[in-house]
Order: structure tokens, then C-alpha cells, then sequence
């Protein structure tokens, strides 16, 4: 554990002066200890870990938006593990409230097969997403802009676009299966 | 948009290239200096609505240096509160911290204001108890909340943009600040100089607005 901290405190503070490389192998780096703590609690809690991957990916979400909050006097476990642990509790809480929301329509969506113009259904089950999500999948997926471009049209910011892009899709495979 | 494409993206190594693509940089450890600033705005913006609004008490300047200290004892319970609070506040908002012992420092004026109010209430004449029965307690009461409306909405904005993971105590404690700077804007105005009324009728009032913060903490603060 101390080594890993010496580790990813480097690479996360050499990543926040502007080495991408840094800071693309402290992501990497952290979800591997993320991934370890988030089944741990999960297992602790008694819940399944099928989710366990998409909370690391949510804390990763977080950690990269929230990299202003690092205080270089807290260790960068204490402060990711302490973000997950909110992420957790958060979606923990979220799903079982996406549980109570009623299916049909969904599920009718999902029944068009590979003869329907995929770019029909993609349309339809776009319909189906928080508005942030869509017009994100929108401008980069269907109409094919960059993400700088997307940004500057509906703007908001690059980082917003690539963190709503992720979110859309993964909500999007979500309602096929 | 294929089936494989939406499987490639769920990919957590290509959400790290996605993430780690743009421009990370970004300095670190400012959290104290936005909460100071922070906490500095909301007493000017609270101290200018309460002299615009309530307008100051005529003798205020000549009532800091009155020989009973009534009215800078008033100012100092309330900035106390604020200065023991905003650590706190600042651990609070940022994940990973531990609070320590620090935490308790807070409750520290609290319970010598009470205490000496209580001493007071049980050991003068009825005669001078009478001064509780005065609308000065309707009025501390509601006008010291309306002063720390504006800091409770700066500080919640700005608490939102960091990362606090407690959100029922972080709101609580962006309850006890921006109730203290109400009360450092009340006091400006505010013509009761009893240690009786300070010590019950602030307390009341800035542990009011604490509990509301607990309450819509969790609403508030809430970040993805």
C-alpha cells in the first residue's frame, strides 16, 4: 500500500502539470487499486460485484473531475477510496431505484432487431435518454463532430461531452440487452 | 453504432484514454483559499444587506469600545464561530481528509455563550428577566437567517464544485458558518446588548440555520 501511494501520487502529480502519458498510467494504475477496494466494500456490504466495474469507472469519472479538490497533504488512496465510497452509496441507491421504474417501454424498443435501420433505433432509443446524454451521442455519434466541436455547439465543456458520450453509450447498451 | 462499438466504450482502459486525452492540468490544494474567499465575500455581501436593510444601530461605532464590551462580545462569539468552523468546512469538502479533534472546537462558543446566559437568566432580579419578553427575540430570529440566506447560497455553490462526501455535516457546517455571518450582520444592527439574549437568542438562531443545512445537505450538495 505504500508503495503503491509514493507511486500514484507521483504519476497523478506529474499528470496535473500537463504530462498526459503520467496521468493516463496513473488512471490505469488507480483503477486497478479502485477496483480491488470497490469489491471488497461491495463484498462487505453483501451485494453482488456485478457492478463493481461500473463504479470504478463512475470513480474514475469523479476523480478526474474532481482532480482540484486533490490535497497534496491527504494520500491519493485516502482521497480516490473516499470518492468511491460516495460513488458507491450513490449508485448503490440509484439502482435500487431504477429497479422500481416500470420496463414495457423499453423493452419495447429493444425488439427491434438487425432489420431495422440501425440508425432508426439508435434515434429511437436515443429518445429514451436524459437530454445532456443525448445531445452529447447526438453531435459526436450521428453527426459526426469532434469533441471540441460538439463542445463549442452545445456548449458546454470538451470534458463534459467525452464524460456524457461514455455515459449515453453505456446507458444505451444498457437498454438493448 | 454498432453493438461492439457500445462494448468498446464500456471498455474502462478506453474511458481512461477518453479521460486522460484532453488537458489534465490542473493545481492542486486550493480548496482552503476558495473557502476563504468564499467566507470573506459572504460577511461583506451579509454586513452590506444588513446596514442597506436594517441600517445600523446609530451608536455602533461608539458601542465597540463601551466599557461592558456587550456588543464586540456579540461579534466575537458570532466571528468565532466561523473561524473555528471553516477548517472543517474545508476537510469536509475535500475526500480522504480526517476531521480529528478540530471538529469539536466549534462547539466551544456555544457553550460558554449558553452557559454564562443560563448563569445570568438564573441569578438576576425577575425585573431584568423581563427584557427576554421584548420582540428583539422574533426579530433576531428571523432576520438573522434572512442575512445568511446569501452566504448559505454562496458557500453551498461553492461547496458543490468541490468534493464533499459527508453531505448531512457538510451541510450542517455550511449551516453554522453562514448562520455566524448572519449574526455578525444582525449584530451591526441589533439594539439588545444582554448576555441573556446573545448567548440564547443567537445560539437559537445560527443552530437553526445548522439544522436546515443538515436537512437540505443531502439535496444541495449532491454531485455526479
Amino acid at each position: 500500500m505504500q508503495a503503491h501511494e509514493a507511486h500514484l501520487k507521483q504519476l497523478l502529480l506529474r499528470g496535473l502539470g500537463g504530462d498526459n502519458r503520467a496521468y493516463e498510467a496513473f488512471l490505469t494504475d488507480m483503477a486497478k487499486v479502485l477496483r480491488t477496494f470497490v469489491k471488497r466494500q461491495l463484498r462487505r456490504l453483501g451485494r453482488s460485484e456485478a457492478d463493481a466495474e461500473d463504479i470504478v469507472q463512475e470513480t474514475l469519472i469523479a476523480v478526474h473531475g474532481k482532480r482540484h479538490t486533490y490535497d497534496r497533504d491527504v494520500p491519493v488512496t485516502a482521497w480516490a477510496h473516499a470518492i468511491a465510497r460516495y460513488k458507491l452509496i450513490d449508485l448503490l441507491r440509484l439502482h435500487s431505484r431504477a429497479d422500481l421504474v416500470p420496463l414495457e417501454e423499453i423493452s419495447e424498443m429493444s425488439l427491434s432487431g438487425p432489420d431495422v435501420e440501425t440508425r432508426t433505433t439508435a434515434q429511437k432509443l436515443l429518445t429514451l435518454l436524459p437530454v445532456k446524454l443525448r445531445t452529447a451521442l447526438e453531435l459526436t455519434k450521428l453527426e459526426g463532430l469532434s469533441v471540441a466541436e460538439a463542445a463549442k455547439r452545445s456548449g458546454t465543456s470538451q470534458e463534459a461531452i467525452r464524460v456524457n458520450v461514455h455515459r449515453g453509450l453505456k446507458a444505451l447498451a444498457r437498454l438493448q440487452t | 453504432m454498432t453493438h461492439r462499438a457500445i462494448g468498446a466504450v464500456m471498455n474502462t482502459d478506453d474511458l481512461i484514454s477518453n479521460l486522460s486525452g484532453g488537458d489534465v492540468r490542473q493545481a492542486t490544494s486550493r480548496t482552503p483559499a476558495i473557502l476563504l474567499f468564499g467566507t470573506l465575500a459572504s460577511l461583506a455581501i451579509g454586513v452590506g444587506l444588513s446596514v442597506m436593510w436594517l441600517h445600523p444601530r446609530p451608536d455602533f461605532g461608539a458601542s465597540l469600545s463601551e466599557p461592558s464590551h456587550l456588543v464586540l462580545l456579540k461579534i466575537v462569539f458570532m466571528v468565532s464561530i466561523v473561524a473555528l468552523g471553516l477548517p472543517t468546512l474545508t476537510l469536509l469538502s475535500s475526500p480522504g481528509s480526517r476531521l480529528g479533534w478540530f471538529t469539536v472546537a466549534v462547539t466551544v462558543p456555544f457553550v460558554t455563550m449558553i452557559a454564562l446566559a443560563l448563569h445570568q437568566l438564573t441569578t438576576s432580579l425577575p425585573q431584568d428577566v423581563n427584557l427576554l419578553a421584548k420582540g428583539a427575540w422574533t426579530d433576531c430570529l428571523l432576520q438573522i437567517p434572512a442575512l445568511a440566506f446569501p452566504s448559505f447560497a454562496i458557500l453551498t455553490v461553492l461547496v458543490r464544485r468541490l468534493a464533499p462526501t459527508n453531505l448531512r455535516r457538510t451541510g450542517a457546517y455550511i449551516g453554522l458558518l453562514s448562520g455566524a455571518i448572519g449574526g455578525v450582520a444582525y449584530a451591526v444592527h441589533c439594539h439588545d446588548d444582554s448576555v441573556v439574549f446573545v448567548g440564547l437568542a443567537y445560539s437559537a438562531a445560527v443552530l437553526l440555520i445548522a439544522a436546515v443545512g443538515a436537512l437540505l445537505g443531502p439535496k444541495l450538495l449532491h454531485w455526479r
